[in-house]
């Protein structure tokens, strides 16, 4: 292997020897270097004539002079002049201390001092990173080095979707729309890269920010496009997508409630592109498909699920609900205020009060125009979730948009799709063949919102949902990808089933507070974190050799709608 | 590998090794006293009124190169020659150069900067012989652990131990490779006038070595830009005759910072005249001790200041403050001289000492 331009060499001492994990080296004054960089080092070699070279990663960087204290430095310039211009610059130099990452013949002694340290070529730190030979590689960023390289870096496919592994969490602060667009690079590379084994659902929460996703992003530059070209995509929006809105009663609007300007909407419409999903009481409490009779009383608690039940009287009443016999929305709320009523016949396991507390919460929690009754038309463009879904192939992408929808009304459509999906998965509706829907990779954004951390004894169902499909979702081709501003907030097995991490920047307090999730971090990883610029992401995956890398990603390609 | 001392067994000479391998000896000691000197002479052009002044400050500095010699040296063998026993001497000698650069960026000069072994053996074993043993030393040595043996006499000086003699010897071999390093800088035309060396300690060499140094006319002239920086001296020394007698700790504690003395010769007919001062570089307040923080500066006399009865006052003024430029950075709290020690050659010396052979790597080449 050639030489390339020695940069520093190692220093091993007494107090701070080198490791087979660690090492230290001096660098030289004219070199420029900066955290994640990765250096080539000299090694020994098995037959002891020639040479290896190890790989490492630079975690820390440290300048240090001869002085013995910072009271030899304020001596050092006339005890304290300010104005006093030293004639001897004081000795001092750069020491990085770094992690190896593996050797060209998996040494794993630790290295000698004064062995030279080079910069490492593109191919090298594509194979010290451990992403070289990857089976399916799906582009997730590329890295700068200091030395001016852009090297592409991949995930896995077998442990970004399964079988392998699976599940993705990204955390990071709001403002800086890295999180969603970071999410949707990584969505658009599945597509490209997995169009024949990948179907993705994702849910617009914010705005109309995922409204148009499919349209391509007139204003991107010249260099934001050949961001694209370094990670091996083309800068081209997500296609094949169906957009699923809420039901309104607003025929100027195509019956929905979305925040999706009037433009985009009609377009999506004249394609044929756009569904109005609802709910009518059938497919609520159960009945149509499958075994839904139980899939139902599940959506029920999902209404409620933000609401404490320590007796579980909601749940019985849920559980009575299925003998109601009732085919409109009106009809429901009707029965379920006759139970209110004192001189019930029947049982009497549930209180009258209960009923009464019921009734409330069905009356007010069911008043949206997306409970609604199923309307002989077409211009209505409705759609039951699970009709959808059936719809759904690899290569195609759902959006789901919840954000015109009050906070339970959003758990109930996402818990709904997560169930469906489930369920479908597991082949329990006749309608829906698993194998025609591919791996299913679902996105929501504000994950917080349904898989809190556990702050009771007992998880909400929506997150018991949730566990379930990261707990079991990897062997049954259900991928979940959550966005969230803190990971301190997501339950804890969520997060654990995770085989890759993206961390955003965040802020010092999340990460320096006793968070466990940054506890590993180092102090300039933790630096880093909060420091990241828009369009960078800390990266944490299966196959990686190192615990983070930092990568930038290339600005969305396609349109972007302001809210 | 041999050891030496199996060599020396070999070839038939009776070896103890010296239980004790004293390392307690002084790593960098000032060399030459002023007390070798019992006759100063005030030596300034024109007389310094009140024997001091203070030193205008100038903010550059013509000081280029730093130079430091040190020597690390053991009794190692007590060996058995003709049927007495004597001591045998081992030790490194070496030289560093530091050049600074015009950002005051400091590095060292390697082509400048030598190390040697030497072994210093009494003179009871006569030249011939010495050089055949130092040939079959080396045979068996790696290239960068040679010996060269110097023999010392064990009998000049009667009651003083041979093996300070032998250490004694030492010493000089290292002054000699100072001065050699001095004359190579001088023909190599790398000292000039505005590329000036600073030699740590004294300039005090006895006058046969700069004799033996050879040096042309024209050489001789470059040795006004070498300067001796020494952090130590005696204070009870007197200088001056009569009634303006006085010690030089009470001459010196009279300094305030940036104040020089007077310039004073020890030697002022002799063939390599120098002349010498002293400045305080620390203010007073600041140091624990009146005679802390003051450096002694010595310059050899130029021709033409010999002939004017002393050293120019010009020159002092701006050697001195040169020096003075010299005082920041510091090694404060790293080297307990660091009042009166200028930071070049604290690292010059720092530099030489890591260059070293640890204590225990240089008893392996010996047991």
């Amino acid at each position: 292997m050639p030489e390339n331009q020695c940069i520093g060499k190692v220093t091993a001492t007494e107090s701070k020897p080198t490791t087979c994990t660690g090492v230290y080296f001096w660098l030289s004054p004219d070199v420029i270097i900066r955290p994640f960089d990765i250096v080539r080092i000299e090694h020994i070699c098995g037959n002891g004539n020639d040479k290896s070279y190890s790989y490492a990663i630079v975690r820390e960087l440290s300048y240090i002079t001869d002085s013995a204290g910072h009271l030899a430095n304020f001596v050092s310039s006339d005890f304290g002049d300010i104005s006093a211009r030293p004639m001897n610059e004081r000795l001092g130099t750069t020491i990085a201390e770094a992690d190896v990452l593996g050797n060209s013949q998996n040494i794993e002694m630790p290295i000698r001092d004064g062995a030279r340290v080079e910069w490492a070529g593109p191919e090298e730190i594509r194979s010290a990173l451990g992403v070289e030979k990857l089976q399916k590689p799906i582009p997730c960023g590329y890295i700068q080095t200091s030395n001016k390289e852009e090297i592409r870096i991949d995930f896995e496919a077998r442990y970004l979707v399964g079988p392998e592994a699976a599940h993705m969490n990204i955390s990071g602060i709001s403002g800086l729309a890295s999180k969603t667009s970071y999410a949707m690079f990584l969505l658009s590379a599945l597509q490209q890269r997995m169009k024949d084994e990948v179907s993705i659902i994702l849910f617009n929460v914010k705005g109309p920010d995922l409204l148009a996703i499919d349209q391509q992003n007139t204003q991107m530059t010249a260099r934001q496009k050949s961001e694209w070209q370094k990670c091996a995509l083309e800068p081209t929006p997500l296609t094949n997508v169906t957009y699923l809105y809420p039901y309104a009663k607003r025929p100027d609007r195509h019956f929905t409630s979305t925040h999706a300007p009037k433009d985009v909407l009609d377009a999506q419409v004249k394609q044929n592109r756009a569904f109005n999903y609802y709910y009518d009481v059938d497919t609520f409490k159960g009945g149509e498909e499958g075994n839904e009779t139980d899939v139902g009383r599940d959506k029920m608690s999902l209404l409620f699920s933000d609401i404490d039940d320590p007796q579980s009287t909601m749940e019985s009443c849920i559980q009575e609900l299925g003998e109601i016999q009732a085919e409109t929305w009106d009809k429901l709320r009707e029965e379920v205020h006759a139970k209110t009523e004192k001189g019930q016949p029947g049982r009497k396991e549930i209180s009258v009060q209960s009923w009464r507390k019921f009734s409330r919460l069905i009356r007010t929690r069911t008043n949206h125009d997306i409970f609604s009754a199923r309307y002989v038309g077409e211009d209505r463009r409705q759609k039951l979730i699970i009709e959808s879904i059936k719809d759904l192939r690899p290569g195609n992408i759902l959006v789901v948009d919840i954000a015109p929808l009050p906070d339970y009304l959003q758990c109930l459509v996402f818990g709904d799709v997560i169930r469906t999906v489930f369920d479908a998965r597991l082949d329990l509706y006749e309608s829906i063949k698993r194998e025609n829907l591919g791996r299913v990779v679902i996105f929501a954004d504000e994950l917080n919102k349904y898989a809190p951390v556990t702050t009771g004894s007992r998880d909400r169902t929506l997150t018991r949902w949730l566990l379930e499909v990261t707990e079991r979702g990897r062997s049954l081709g259900i991928v979940l990808f959550g966005a969230e501003q803190f990971r301190s907030g997501i339950h804890k097995r969520v997060l654990g089933n995770c085989s890759t991490d993206i961390y955003g920047r965040t802020n010092p307090v999340e990460v320096f507070s006793n968070s466990a999730d940054y506890k590993l971090f180092s102090q300039s990883n933790k630096a880093t974190v909060t420091r990241l610029n828009q369009g960078q992401m800390l990266l944490q995956h299966s196959v990686f050799n190192t615990a983070l890398i930092k990568v930038r990603f290339p600005f969305p390609a396609y349109r972007q709608l302001q809210g | 590998m041999k050891r030496l001392i199996s060599i020396l067994r070999e070839n038939n000479i009776e070896c103890l090794p010296n239980e004790r391998f004293t390392l307690d000896v002084e790593m960098f000691p000032e060399n030459g006293e002023e007390y070798l000197f019992p006759k100063q002479v005030l030596f300034e052009s024109p007389k310094l009124q009140g024997g001091k002044k203070w030193v205008p400050e100038i903010p550059v500095s013509m000081f280029r190169y730093f130079l430091d010699g040190s020597q690390r040296s053991y009794r190692v063998i007590d060996a058995s020659f003709k049927s007495r026993y004597l001591p045998i001497c081992a030790g490194q000698v070496g030289v560093a150069v530091l050049e600074r650069g015009d950002s005051g960026h400091i590095v060292p000069r390697r082509d400048l900067t030598r190390i040697e072994n030497i072994l210093a053996m009494p003179d009871i074993l006569e030249e011939d012989n010495a050089k055949d043993l130092e040939r079959k030393i080396n045979n068996e040595m790696p290239a960068n652990k040679h010996f060269r043996i110097v023999r010392y006499n064990y009998q000049s000086k009667e009651d003083k131990d041979p093996a300070d003699l032998g250490r004694a010897m030492i010493i000089h071999e290292m002054q000699i490779l100072e001065l050699k390093t001095i004359r190579e800088m001088i023909s190599n035309y790398v000292i000039q006038d505005e590329r000036m060396l600073v030699k740590d300690g004294s300039l005090q060499y006895r006058d046969t070595k700069i004799k033996d140094l050879n040096l042309s006319k024209d050489d001789l002239v470059q040795l006004r830009n070498v300067i001796g920086l020494a952090k130590t001296f005696k204070p009870n020394m007197t200088l001056g005759q009569g009634r303006g007698r006085q010690d030089l700790g009470n001459l010196t504690k009279g300094l305030d910072w940036k104040e020089r003395t007077t310039v004073i010769s020890p030697n002022k007919d002799e063939v390599t005249t120098h002349g010498w001062w002293y400045l305080r570089l620390r203010p007073r307040d600041k140091v624990y001790s009146p005679l802390q923080g003051i450096v002694k500066i010595e310059v050899f006399a130029s021709a033409e200041e010999k002939d004017n009865d002393g050293i120019t006052e010009a020159r002092a003024d701006t050697v001195s403050s040169y020096v003075l430029q010299e005082r920041n950075v510091t090694p404060y709290n790293a080297d307990t001289r660091w009042a009166s020690h200028i930071y070049p050659i604290y690292l010059a010396e720092t530099y030489l000492r890591s260059s070293f052979l640890s204590h225990e790597r240089f008893k392996s080449l010996i047991f």
